[in-house]
């Protein structure tokens, strides 16, 4: 077949065709001849989209019950079938990446170091002290998100993971006042969810996936990210333990970024650096998480206080960005321009 | 808390009212609660004092689909969509930087609001509110209109409304009429028989848009189209869908595929929650899957594209399609009347159920009186039957029938001459066709034995191209002990020893005695033509038959003469196909020949790069042959063409010729005109097949009742030539095949207008029909005859229309070439500074306006020819796995491979075409009919269709009167 799939916008946003552009679930599989019971067990394992389905490895769907590695290999490739990959050229890539959405943090500056944003897609940390203003960020964030794309928004909802226990609601509902938006609705699209462990952490990836597979989601924000490995796994000899858990679970979490193409933002906590020595300045602290956080995220940025209610956003790392420092203010309505 | 919390809220008096239907005032609703309470029968619910404070269940709104919190915002804008769709388009590596941009979703902000239409164009308004009591069976929806407030006027996207020719309009709006059922007529089928090149690809988009977007009721009319195609214009159909809806309609191509990619793919169409709003499918595939369509609401719009496919109603292709129960079926076809009054029956009864009776009643009712109205020796009783019925088939049909000749097109084409050449046979011909009219096989094949008068036929065609064919046919038939060669098989003295070598290979490959196309007339004059072309112009011909053997001794002849040539016929693979014709239409290339098989060179090929075309033998079909002769005549031509079409004389070429020429008069019927023509045979003529009369010039002259010729006296009588021209001053092309005795008659080669056929003709033409067309002028006509510079203009890529209309504007300004505003081809009509000051900047105009201007060929012709390749394949496909019937459109691929068995199919045509009986076995008719392959009017598909439009349009405002586009617009097209 060549279906060739050329979106257009001329599709109105009807119920019928409403996931005509996020990605297929895999409840169209059945349409090719894959039964029901087979469907329903892929999406208990966490796997909705048929472009889970083709990205996700042998081995991970030989592990699912149930289905044998005859089964797997015929699933891969009617969902290789329908999802394209290969090589493409640079020129498309570039093409694409004009449209990445990207969430505006609400302040201009910011979004100017940022080109825009959070962007779509990817995975970006975020890592400071505690107080300079990281929950503040994501609280802006999951109503910004929900903004119309002319207004810097992505136009969906807002996935929450809390480990930290310091969401409230309440916040968002005076961020909401300030971008002159309905608190009710601003809430509704805010799916909370508080992790008690790394293993619930892990399992909500796969019921958020589920949830995005539903209806669309323009951002996921996990706060923080290493809060309950940093206490659950203790010292040296749980170290790699800990890192190869944290790592899957990032892979996950990068996972859903790419298929849905949600916007994925991350905080970390910092620990103290016993090496830069009393004159190590802002060095002095470091994320934890070590190189596996390093490496897992796409972009990574520090958080520093400033002067007043003022903070800096430094970008660390950085595929594209180069190493720059913005300032921000936080006040009551959230994340805002920097005060003289 | 309702029953234990009696507080006196108003609310709980309305949820108690909705709970129990009973109205209460709050002291009963208190004692009930009391009583109820004691009774132990309280039932408590949660209830809510407000709406906006009902607590939910979290698990429902965490599932709700996203919703903005802003009150009026869209909870998915345009913008988000296509962004989102930017994030899943993949463009394999290998493709070009072109399909790159094509692919990815185009801003929103480039839509409507923007879309400024070119002056003089207004917006086509196909419906407003109300409109609906206007036609007589519109009741039905006038009520639809009255009930729905949200009807609003239906008006086609002016992305698609600047394109629009004003016959395109009046098409849209018919084909609309039609299909909403605002026509007066019982039905809602349509058949868009424009001739070939006038869009009627554009005019099926432009309503399927329109349908798919707008509706009576505000909602849109259509939500599944299926656009039903020959197998090879399936991708074709895609890459217009895309170009000129810009992608904004999801199409679904079934092209390359699996069964099973095909099934679910049509699953996934006809599912509930389906993407693709439009399928695109061959005949054969959806013949193979019609089943599947079979249930109400599966499509709203069926659209035919050749829809002449569907002439035969018994094959499973036709049942198939009439099956789906969905009525409003669009049929787009250039040569909707082929042979027959049946096959026009079949369509009509595809298109509108039961609107012309049952196929006995339509019979009774127009077939047979027309038919026996057009006998020359009809009573006056008959004729008048003939002339009613017509006139009443006529009335009937026009009303869902709309045919446009292109008479318009033909006033932006370059002139063309239209030569019928007969030819006389060359003694060695004679011999052998006399030998064969006494043999055995002859006598049976005019007692009418069926399997001997098709080989019959085939062998007498054959041996007026070429004696060579019957000494291989000869020769095959020794070897291979089969009767073959019946009747020439005492044939051999008339060879001598090694005349066209001794081998038996069919390919030519035989040496050959020196003179030996000598041996035909026919390839006499076309070797003399040939060299004369090559010595004398830069012309380049087009030489089409129907006999691959025949191509191949005319190949023969280039090579021993040392002419360049290409040649295409069903071996030649799809991939190569489009090579052979990009490199003979490629001006600088040293092309001369393009041989052609006129059975593969049906399809759209486009051979602009030929101005002089030959059939070198007449089909049966007559629509085959116009296909085949507008290869050359057609958009995008800059030189005068010239068409011949060799005849030998008095043989049974000249029969068949004739045999077109009164089907050809049979499309009046659909042409509208209502008056009946007498045809010029009748059927007791035709009977005389197998007669050979080798004394007339031209036995086709001499049976259509020529009035202005002065009495034959064999060959060499003179006449008035001023008399002879007296009437091609008035011919328009649509009638030109039908009334040749209107055409210029020539006895004498010398005032044929034509030098090189001058020249060329020697002593073996008998006699010619001329007939010249009016076409806009020429550049090359405007410069001195010498047109050398010009020439090697054309040669420089950028050989634009753009460029010609400036220049031929330019040269305007000259008074000495000076050219009638009606004939003025691509100038717009304004004034000389005006076109000057624009031939100074062009590039800049160019550069302006239209970044999206739908660029064709050059786009993607990689692509497309991949997916074509993969088109055969499929087809071939479908074919092992399931065909029984064998309707393939793909008996080309055959034909070169084993030419026999195809020849043989092209004589069955002949039977269901003679009513009489003498040769007719209609059992065979109806096989053959149905596996005649359509020749079909698919030759717009290779063009650029944009340029065309612009010059069109200029020469339409030039002409008729349209308000000239400024000139800037004029540039916008190229």
């Amino acid at each position: 077949m060549e279906a060739i799939e050329r979106p257009s916008e001329a599709l109105e946003p009807c119920e019928e065709l409403h996931y005509a552009h996020g990605p297929t679930p895999v409840r169209a599989l059945e349409e090719s001849g894959v039964a029901a019971s087979d469907v329903k067990k892929l999406e208990e394992n966490g796997i909705h989209t048929v472009e889970g389905l083709a990205h996700a490895s042998k081995k991970q769907l030989c592990a699912i019950k149930g289905l044998s590695e005859q089964k797997v290999e015929k699933l891969k490739q009617i969902a290789n079938n329908l999802v394209p990959g290969g090589f493409t050229t640079a020129t498309m890539i570039e093409a694409a990446r004009k449209d990445v959405i990207m969430i505006t943090t609400g302040c201009a500056k910011v979004d100017e170091m940022l080109q825009g944003g959070i962007e779509s897609g990817s995975v970006t940390e975020i890592y400071g002290e505690f107080r300079t203003g990281k929950t503040q960020l994501m609280h802006t964030l999951a109503v910004t998100c929900q903004l119309p794309i002319e207004q810097g928004g992505g136009e969906g909802k807002c996935l929450y993971i809390d480990t930290e226990g310091t969401f409230r609601p309440q916040r968002l509902i005076q961020i909401a006042e300030r971008f002159q938006m309905d608190p009710g609705p601003v809430l509704d699209n805010v799916a909370y969810a508080k992790a008690h462990n790394t293993e619930h952490q892990t399992e909500l990836l796969v019921a958020a996936a589920g949830m995005m597979a539903e209806t669309r989601f323009a951002l996921m924000i996990i706060d923080s990210v290493t809060n309950l490995y940093r206490t659950e796994y203790e010292g040296r000899g749980e170290l790699s333990a800990r890192q190869m858990h944290l790592g899957k679970f990032l892979r996950q979490l990068a996972r859903l970024a790419d298929e849905f193409g949600v916007a994925v933002i991350v905080s970390n906590q910092v620990v103290a650096n016993p090496e830069g020595g009393p004159f190590a300045g802002a060095n002095a602290l470091k994320p934890i998480g070590g190189n596996i956080m390093a490496h897992a995220s796409t972009t990574r940025l520090a958080l520093r206080k400033g002067r007043g209610e003022n903070r800096v956003m430094k970008i660390v790392c950085s595929p594209m960005l180069p190493e720059s420092e913005a300032q921000f203010s936080i006040g009551e309505d959230g994340i805002n321009d920097a005060q003289d | 808390m309702r029953g234990g919390d009696d507080a006196d809220d108003d609310a709980l008096d309305d949820a108690l009212d909705d709970a129990e239907t009973v109205v209460m005032s709050q002291a009963e609703v208190k004692r009930a609660n009391i009583r109820a309470m004691v009774e132990g029968t309280l039932v408590v619910s949660v209830g809510a004092f407000a709406d906006g404070l009902l607590v939910r269940d979290p698990r429902v709104v965490l599932k709700r689909a996203f919703k903005s919190p802003f009150p009026n915002a869209p909870d998915r804008s345009a913008e988000l969509v296509r962004r989102l769709a930017a994030r899943r388009v993949f463009v394999p590596w290998g493709s070009k930087a072109s399909d790159v941009a094509a692919a990815m979703p185009k801003p929103t902000t480039t839509l409507e609001e923007h879309i400024e239409l070119p002056e003089g164009i207004e917006d086509l308004t196909l419906w407003v509110p109300g409109e609906g009591e206007r036609g007589e069976s519109g009741e039905a929806v006038a009520a639809t209109t009255t009930t729905h407030p949200n009807a609003k006027p239906i008006v086609v996207d002016r992305m698609l409304t600047r394109w629009l020719r004003p016959h395109q309009r009046e098409g849209v709006q018919f084909m609309f009429e039609c299909v909403m059922g605002l026509r007066d007529f019982d039905g809602t089928g349509c058949i868009l028989a424009d001739d070939m090149g006038l869009g009627k690809t554009l005019q099926g988009i432009t309503l399927l848009w329109t349908l798919l977007k707008q509706g009576f009721d505000g909602a849109p009319a259509v939500k599944r189209a299926l656009i039903v195609c020959p197998t090879s214009l399936v991708s074709n159909w895609d890459d217009e869908c895309n170009k000129w809806l810009k992608g904004r309609v999801k199409t679904l191509p079934i092209c390359d595929s699996t069964r099973a990619e095909v099934v679910s793919s049509i699953k996934m169409f006809l599912a509930p929650r389906h993407v693709a709003q439009v399928m695109i499918v061959s005949y054969e595939t959806f013949r193979i899957h019609s089943e599947r369509f079979n249930f109400d609401g599966a499509v709203d719009l069926i659209m035919c594209d050749e829809a002449h496919r569907l002439k035969n109603g018994e094959t499973l292709t036709n049942k198939a399609l009439c099956a789906v129960p969905c009525l409003r079926r669009v049929m787009l076809s250039g040569t909707p009347m082929q042979n027959h009054l049946d096959e026009f029956y079949a369509m009509v009864s595809f298109c509108n159920p039961g609107l012309l009776g049952t196929p006995s009643e339509f019979s009774k009712k127009y077939e047979r009186p027309i038919l026996a109205g057009r006998e020359p020796y009809a009573t006056e009783k008959e004729l008048e039957r003939a002339q009613m019925a017509n006139t009443d088939l006529s009335e009937l049909v026009n009303k869902f029938i709309l045919r446009r000749t292109n008479t318009i097109l033909s006033k932006h084409l370059p002139p063309k001459v239209v030569e019928v050449v007969c030819c006389k046979l060359s003694p060695l011909q004679q011999a052998l066709y006399e030998h064969f009219l006494t043999s055995k096989a002859a006598t049976q094949a005019l007692t009418g034995k069926a399997t001997a008068v098709l080989p019959a036929i085939n062998a007498l065609k054959k041996l007026v191209n070429h004696p060579k064919l019957i000494f291989d046919m000869i020769n095959g038939a020794k070897n291979t002990g089969s009767a073959a060669a019946n009747g020439f098989n005492t044939c051999a003295e008339f060879f001598e020893p090694g005349m066209y070598g001794g081998g038996t290979s069919r390919r030519g490959g035989g040496r050959m005695c020196p003179g030996w196309e000598e041996h035909s007339g026919k390839f006499a004059v076309l070797a003399r033509l040939l060299a004369n072309l090559r010595s004398e112009t830069k012309d380049r011909i087009v030489i089409i038959s129907n006999y691959t053997q025949t191509l191949d001794l005319i190949a023969q002849m280039c090579i021993e003469r040392h002419y360049p040539f290409v040649r295409l016929d069903g071996g030649t693979t799809i991939g190569k196909r489009q090579k052979l014709v990009k490199e003979f239409n490629d001006p600088t290339s040293n092309s001369f020949v393009f041989l052609l098989s006129s059975k593969a060179g049906g399809c759209g090929i486009n051979l602009i790069g030929g101005n002089r075309l030959v059939l070198f033998d007449p089909d049966w079909n007559p629509a085959n042959d116009k296909q085949a002769a507008a290869r050359c005549w057609r958009d995008g031509q800059k030189k005068k063409c010239y068409l011949y079409r060799f005849l030998a004389a008095g043989t049974i070429e000249e029969k068949v010729f004739q045999r077109q020429l009164s089907k050809e008069s049979l499309q009046n019927v659909v042409n509208g005109s209502g008056e009946l023509e007498q045809a010029v045979m009748s059927t007791d003529e035709l009977r005389k097949l197998f007669s050979l009369d080798c004394t007339t010039c031209s036995d086709t002259h001499d049976t259509c009742g020529c009035k202005r010729c002065p009495k034959r006296e064999g060959n060499d009588l003179m006449l008035d030539e001023d008399e002879e021209y007296k009437f091609w001053e008035e011919q328009i092309d649509e009638a030109d095949e039908q009334k040749l005795d209107e055409w210029a008659h020539h006895h004498r080669i010398d005032k044929v207008p034509d030098d090189i056929l001058k020249k060329s003709a020697g002593d073996d033409v008998s006699f010619v029909f001329s007939l010249k067309v009016e076409g806009c002028a020429i550049a090359e006509k405007e410069q001195p005859p010498t047109a050398k510079p010009e020439e090697s203009k054309s040669k420089s890529p950028l050989k634009t229309t753009a460029t010609d209309s400036l220049r031929s504007a330019v040269s305007m300004n000259r008074p000495s070439t000076f050219v009638p505003p009606s004939r003025r081809p691509l100038a717009p009509r304004v004034a000389p500074q005006a076109t000057v000051t624009a031939y100074h900047k062009p590039t800049m105009m160019a550069a302006k306006p239209l970044p999206k201007l739908p660029a064709r060929n050059a786009t993607k012709p990689a692509a497309k020819l991949g997916r074509k390749k993969k088109v055969e394949s499929e087809s071939e496909l479908d074919d092992q796995s399931e065909d029984e019937e064998s309707e393939e459109e793909e008996s080309e691929e055959d034909e070169s491979a084993e030419d026999e068995p195809a020849d043989t199919e092209e004589e069955d045509e002949a039977v269901p075409d003679s009513e009489d009986e003498d040769v007719g076995d209609t059992s065979v008719g109806k096989t053959a009919a149905s596996k005649r392959p359509g020749g079909s009017g698919r030759e717009s598909m290779t063009r650029s269709k944009a340029p065309r439009m612009s010059s069109f349009s200029a020469s339409l405002s030039g002409c008729i009167g349209i308000v000239p586009p400024s000139p800037s617009d004029e540039s916008e097209g190229y």
